[in-house]
């Protein structure tokens, strides 16, 4: 009788315990992508409700901003691994803040969800002259209004802006210096080129 | 004002609005929406595998297409007056035949109920072996027992000779109308139908009843290789290209008519299909693919034809959509019956009424 060959007994063994081990630390990952994706929300969305506020107006910047977070949630274990998870996500928040045909259903659907529910307090006031400096912010075009934004809500260097809108530096600078001539030319104030 | 001063004091007073937001009631909106996502797409998906596995199941090969049931197809009455009236010959009327001789006349058939309507004056004698309608429909050519070929109008205009043909059989008009086409023992006899004047192709070849192609370029005809051995031949109206499109052995019995379909797909053949052993004859209709020359068998009469001084036909409808045949009644009872059908055998139906005819052909209306 041929002898059995090495390990072919263990085998079956190895494989139920790698199971197990699997099963076992399976939900313990979950809680942990879950809990990073907490932190992850709490600290980005506001600002990014900013942004999108600055882009499409508080009518529809809450479903802008929750779809990028949709977005980023329902790809976090990759989006996590990214070494700037925010890039990607105002990434997302920008192309789809600037997307009329985007901006038009969050539009409709911003208009079921207030007739449904109360949207969220906010006590602070509002400031014409502020609504005025972003609404004239929205009419620029759709490049030179991203980086208008990225730079005033985040206070964002430019090579931050150019990462986020995936392009140069120097597109950046002109994109901003083009912005700038427009805002200051439109409300009346003293410009400046301050794109550093 | 600066237009940095009036950007930070706008985006300081926009995060500090938002400040105040319940983050963990913006969190479960979002699992929520996460959630409906998912269903939405599950639900999708199997939406999706449903109709690919419906349409796999419909078209997958080796299954026929599933179609609406339809009923059983018959030539529509409407269709078939479109058509005119099948033409054949009525013999055996001895009471009006001086002397006791047997009369032939030509009579039209309604298709649908059948009734006959006498078109030419009775002649003595037996009847013609083949009658042909020009394309026009306006000249009827004759095939005599006595090999006289002629050419009159049916309103009663004498006949005009043409030539003789001793033993032929069938004519077949050319599709310009300017020849005619018999069957011969030497070969097919073209006839100019204005002049006279013949010419041969395949002499020495057996022709039986002719049938030109719509286009003007064949001829189909039965060839007989040896007694009782009849093949489905063509061959271009210029004596080349000849070919057997249905071997004697490939059908096992007697090609006796050929008839050529008005659209040029199909070649209907009324053949005698022979039994070994005995003197039966069952009818059968095929139809063959002149390309290729596949054969569908489109009526089989299953019995005995006693093929005295009668002969089953066939002929096309002007439109091609439907058959005529003359053949035995079904089951065979030693009656014969005029029967229509459509181009693919089904449909298969009686023409009411008794009557004693030699040939059939269809008559385009008007």
């Amino acid at each position: 009788m041929d002898d059995p060959v090495p390990g072919a007994a263990q085998a079956p063994v190895d494989v139920l315990a790698s199971t197990a081990s699997v099963t076992a630390q399976s939900p313990t990952g979950e809680a942990q992508r879950r809990r990073s994706f907490d932190d992850f929300f709490r600290a980005e969305f506001p600002r990014l409700l900013a942004l999108a506020r600055a882009l499409c107006g508080s009518a529809t910047a809450d479903d802008v901003a929750q779809e990028a977070m949709l977005a980023a949630y329902r790809d976090w274990p990759r989006i996590e691994g990214y070494d700037s998870p925010e890039a990607w996500v105002r990434r997302v928040c920008i192309r789809r803040a600037t997307s009329i045909l985007r901006t038009r259903a969050a539009e409709a659907s911003a208009l079921l969800r207030l007739q449904a529910r109360p949207a969220q307090a906010e006590s602070f006031p509002v400031e014409p002259e502020h609504e005025a400096f972003w609404a004239e912010v929205r009419r620029l075009p759709k490049r030179q209004a991203q980086a208008a934004a990225l730079r005033y809500v985040y206070s964002m260097s430019v090579a931050d802006v150019a990462n986020v809108m995936s392009c140069s530096q120097g597109a950046v600078k002109s994109h901003l210096s083009r912005a700038r001539a427009t805002l200051s030319e439109r409300l009346d104030l003293d410009g400046g080129d301050d794109a550093s | 004002m600066t237009l940095d001063s009036l950007a930070n004091s706008a985006a300081t007073a926009m995060h500090r609005r938002i400040e105040g937001r319940d983050l963990d009631a913006d969190l479960i909106r979002l699992r929520r929406a996460s959630h409906r996502r998912t269903r939405t797409q599950i639900v999708t998906c199997i939406v999706a595998v449903i109709i690919l596995a419906t349409g796999w199941l419909a078209l997958r090969p080796g299954r026929p297409a599933a179609v609406p049931a339809r009923p059983h197809p018959t030539p529509s009455p409407a269709h078939l007056h479109a058509n005119g009236p099948i033409m054949g010959f009525a013999n055996g009327v001895p009471a009006s035949g001086p002397g006791g001789t047997s009369l032939c006349r030509v009579v039209a058939i309604d298709p649908l109920t059948g009734k006959a309507t006498r078109q030419a004056a009775p002649a003595p004698g037996p009847c013609d072996i083949s009658l042909a309608w020009s394309p026009d429909g306006r000249d009827l050519a004759e095939l005599t027992q006595s090999g006289q070929i002629s050419v009159r109008t049916p309103a009663g205009a004498p006949s005009a000779f043409l030539a003789t043909c001793v033993n032929c059989t069938g004519l077949s008009w050319s599709p310009d109308g300017r020849t005619l086409a018999s069957g011969s023992p030497d070969g097919i006899l073209l006839i100019d139908a204005s002049t006279g004047t013949t010419r041969r192709l395949l002499a020495g070849t057996y022709v039986w009843n002719p049938s030109w192609s719509p286009d003007g370029t064949r001829i189909a005809y039965a060839h007989a290789d040896a007694p009782l051995k009849l093949s489905l031949d063509v061959v271009g109206v210029d004596g080349r290209g000849q070919r057997t499109l249905m071997p004697a052995a490939g059908h096992d019995g007697l090609v006796l008519q050929v008839a050529w379909s008005p659209n040029g797909r199909q070649i209907a053949v009324l053949a005698l299909g022979a039994k070994k052993g005995a003197q039966t004859w069952p009818v059968r209709i095929l139809s063959v693919d002149p390309r290729d020359g596949s054969v569908t068998m489109l009526h089989d009469s299953g019995g005995t034809c006693y093929c005295v001084g009668a002969s089953p036909s066939i002929s096309w409808a002007p439109d091609g959509r439907a058959l005529a045949a003359w053949m035995p009644i079904r089951p065979v009872d030693g009656g014969w019956t005029l029967y229509t059908m459509l181009p693919d055998g089904s449909g298969l139906r009686a023409v009411p009424g008794d009557r004693l005819m030699v040939f059939t052909w269809w008559r385009a209306a008007g």
